[in-house]
């Protein structure tokens, strides 16, 4: 009997594994104009395809590809229109009229017009979604009544005829076209709305965008195909299959091994692909939009004081720890606007390396060998931070300032920093649009203290009104310019410690050209890249 | 028999119960704020409360835990915060993959196990059974990272013998194979040492001689008389080995690429994903208790004294 029971295990072990074996899947058709096939991968999985719900790099990335907005950045980084022909904006700079395109069809084949961009616009708004992205629309008359629940429909999105859209806000705000772009404010079917509220739609969502969702398995991957009826000039590619590889290591085998036609570098195999002649031509590094920082509780000592965290600024040699740590893929910051949109400038913010000055101004404010600064620093207990702030450590400590690390899990760090609990922080900021705006409102405007961006609680009246003043300014350029005088203004505070603008690499294999590796991850929708077959 | 599977069954639900206590109560203890998490960096305050309010996190702890046990009799495991879909789905539509994994994991670790640890057992001292213990120490020592990416390298990127991710795996077993051997051969390695000394034992033992004497076949002797002997540490073994391949294997799923239940975990638990955090540690608790009680049923069938000494009778 015994026998038979060890041989019985074995024997429904074996036949579980054999009857486990699934159907095959459904062959998919090729567009024939289109050509190539583009195999890529995201690191995580992408949870949320609803545009209203994502905050990920990797679900915008998909959604870019899927779904069009009013507007877009195009390759260069030029505001365009995309399901909008055109737009004009009243001289008062409080109402956009948008006019769309016509023989715009969703992937179902059903026409897009103006009542779905306006069902779009008032889904991230209302409540019963639970959008994390309602402040892109607060500055739109009616935002906060529709928000509360207090009515049906947003008051200041109207839609004038099938095919013009108008768009009212409470006070001009000129960087409101950049949110526009961002993919919280593509366009969704509204002859879908029961599938969408119960969000059964985004399993494999569709909107007007240039590439079909055809099948997607979580947290494995999704496949695409080209939209043979998009709007605008048609994508070269024939398909994408987008894998999800969340292990760098793993990504780089697939790649090698020919699996993959694109790979993202990190500093631990940037090297090895740089020295081998056969991959350095096809790396490419992109400029991409954040700023690295250290921040100070600007409300507490010993960070309350201006001369403290100016001879920080000083006392860091950014240069050569972005030699160190990233070979050189990274820009030293003079402030918070990263190279590549509104508002920066190159020119010098009085902070740069400087240890003679720091060292005297920690003098000044009452530190000496014998008593000497010392404070936490808060960071994320990742390898990534720790390359970094121990390198500050060791730098600082030449300069008599003792740092004391406290390494953390993400989600605590956030709740630690954004409670003020942490005098000093290395933190990132990843802009959500381009525009210079996105770089100085939410993190130094003291009305975002907190979890809504200003985490170093800084405060200063004349900042706040200079930069209300900045946004009412239609004409590009001169906005520009009123940016980058904020930027230089809040240097002189000294806020956080400038570390830098990070630039991102990408090796890309040789069947491929024309990838447009934008600054702005929501920016590429794979129009312009092909693969050879 | 009857009388015994009914009280291990009934001592399962104090130990469900428990763990659905403390797993709440962890998860409740733990920092970050899951609203935050949902809502992303730039939300508002109201913004804040109105999601807090959506998740239940603004009713007092006591509450939570009863509404949730309520719904969790109901069979509602509740939806993912993130992207809302439910629980239960997600878990099925992943299962296919856990299973595959773990069934051929199995195979490969009672085959090799098992064969290897009767061969050290019959040549103890020689040198086969310094081979197979080299082996088994190195399969136990080696961590299931580092040999997964060995084997990635070796067999798929350099090889291409197998596949390299479970990416078309729809019609095929073969991009299981090397997930499964990377995972099975370590507790094949265990269930070696485990197997070689128990058969060893039992081998010394007089029942053993007479059935020598006898004239039994070596044959019959080693798998009637001394392997089925020596089963009971081997099924404890298994059986914990199976539970912890059921609930998803994290390292492999994510270096072989295969969409299972640990990525699914792992995910959830990076972004606080509550109520997918709390389905997966349920349904994984209830497979442990499972496969326990499976365990504790082979060990009273193939040992009756067993049994007895579980129900105290023979205390009577």
């Amino acid at each position: 009997m015994k026998r038979i029971l060890f041989s019985t295990a074995f024997v429904c072990i074996m036949a579980m594994t054999v009857s486990m074996l699934l159907n095959t899947t459904p062959a998919e058709t090729n567009p024939s104009s289109f050509k190539g096939v583009f195999s890529g991968y995201l690191s995580s999985e992408p949870s949320n395809l609803d545009p209203a719900r994502g905050v990920d790099v990797n679900e915008a990335s998909i959604q870019a590809k899927v779904f069009d907005g009013l507007v877009r950045y195009d390759e260069k980084m030029r505001l365009v229109g995309n399901l909008a022909e055109s737009w004009t904006v009243t001289p008062d700079g409080k109402e956009l009229v948008f006019k769309l395109k016509q023989n715009v069809f969703f992937h179902n084949g059903q026409a897009m017009t103006s009542s779905d961009v306006v069902y779009s616009l008032d889904r991230i708004l209302d409540p019963a979604v639970g959008s994390p992205r309602t402040w892109v629309l607060e500055k739109v008359e009616g935002a906060a009544e529709r928000l509360r629940g207090e009515s049906n429909s947003i008051a200041g999105i109207t839609a004038i005829d099938d095919y013009t859209v108008s768009i009212k806000l409470s006070a001009p705000f000129a960087p409101f076209l950049s949110l526009l772009s961002m993919p919280a404010c593509y366009v969704l079917p509204s002859g879908n709305a029961k599938a969408i509220s119960d969000r059964s739609f985004f399993e494999r969502p569709f909107g007007t965008g240039p590439f079909k969702i055809t099948e997607r398995v979580r947290d494995s991957h999704i496949r695409l195909v080209a939209n043979s009826a998009y709007h605008g000039v048609k994508p070269h590619l024939a398909r994408m299959n987008m894998r999800i590889i969340p292990e760098n290591m793993k990504a780089e085998m697939e790649f090698e091994s020919g699996n993959l036609d694109m790979l993202q570098l990190y500093p631990a195999n940037y090297e090895r692909f740089k020295s081998d002649p056969d991959f350095a031509a096809r790396i490419t590094d992109v400029p991409s939009l954040n700023v690295f920082y250290i921040g100070f509780n600007n409300q507490a000592a010993p960070f309350d004081d201006v001369r403290v965290r100016r001879a920080l600024n000083m006392l860091v040699d950014r240069e050569k720890i972005i030699k160190a740590v990233y070979q050189g893929r990274a820009v030293a910051a003079n402030g918070s606007i990263p190279p590549g949109i509104s508002g920066y400038s190159g020119d010098s913010n009085g902070l740069e390396y400087n240890p003679e000055e720091g060292r005297r101004l920690l003098k000044e404010a009452g530190y000496s060998k014998t008593k000497p600064l010392t404070f936490d620093l808060y960071q994320r207990s990742a390898q990534s931070a720790f390359e970094i702030t121990r390198l500050l450590q060791g730098e600082l400590k030449k300069h008599g300032v003792v740092i004391n690390l406290k390494p953390m899990e993400w989600s605590a760090l956030k709740d630690a920093v954004s409670k003020g609990e942490a005098p000093a922080f290395y933190m990132s900021w990843f802009g959500d649009y381009p525009d210079g705006e996105n770089f100085l409102f939410p993190v130094f405007h003291s009305s975002n203290w907190g979890s809504g961006g200003n985490r170093a609680r800084f405060k200063n009246a004349e900042i706040d009104s200079m930069i209300e003043d900045s946004v009412k300014i239609q004409d590009a350029d001169r906005r520009s310019e009123a940016y980058s005088r904020i930027n230089r203004k809040i240097a002189e505070h000294a806020p956080w410690i400038y570390l830098w603008h990070a630039s991102e690499s990408y090796l890309t294999s040789a069947k491929v050209s024309n990838m447009d590796f934008s600054p702005m991850f929501f920016c590429d929708n794979a129009l312009t890249l092909s693969v050879k077959e | 028999m009857l009388e015994f599977t009914l009280r291990r069954l009934a001592a399962t639900i104090p130990v469900l119960l428990g763990i659905l206590l403390i797993s709440f109560v962890v998860l409740y203890l733990i920092p970050g704020d899951p609203a935050q998490t949902v809502a992303g960096p730039r939300a508002d305050a109201a913004t804040l409360a109105r999601i807090a309010e959506e998740m239940g996190l603004d009713q007092p702890l006591h509450q939570r835990f009863f509404s949730y046990l309520h719904r969790i009799f109901k069979g509602d495991l509740g939806s993912s915060a993130v992207s809302g879909k439910p629980v239960l789905d997600s878990v099925i539509e992943k299962l296919p993959f856990t299973l595959k994994l773990a069934a051929l994991a199995m195979s490969f670790s009672i085959v090799l196990g098992i064969l290897a640890g009767i061969i050290s057992a019959i040549t103890q001292g020689r040198w086969l059974d310094r081979v197979c213990t080299v082996f088994s120490v190195a399969g136990i020592s080696i961590p299931v990272f580092l040999s997964g990416l060995v084997f990635l390298y070796v067999f798929a990127v350099r090889l291409k013998w197998f596949p390299s991710s479970g990416f078309d795996a729809d019609n095929s077993l073969m991009p299981f194979i090397l997930p499964a051997f990377t995972l099975g051969i370590r507790s094949a390695a265990f269930l070696a040492r485990i197997v070689r000394s128990s058969m060893i034992e039992v081998l010394n033992q007089d029942f053993i001689r007479t059935a020598r004497a006898k004239g039994l076949s070596p044959a019959r002797i080693l798998f009637r008389h001394g392997l089925v002997n020596a089963l009971i540490p081997v099924i404890t073994v298994i059986g914990l080995d199976l539970s912890s391949y059921l609930n998803g294997s994290v390292i492999v799923e994510t270096i072989f690429d295969l969409p299972g239940i640990g990525r699914f975990a792992m995910d959830a638990i990076l972004q606080r994903d509550y109520p997918v955090i709390q389905g997966i540690v349920m349904l994984g608790a209830l497979v442990f208790i499972l496969v326990n009680l499976l365990v504790d049923l082979l060990y009273a069938w193939i040992n009756p004294k067993i049994r007895d000494e579980m129900l105290g009778k023979l205390a009577r």
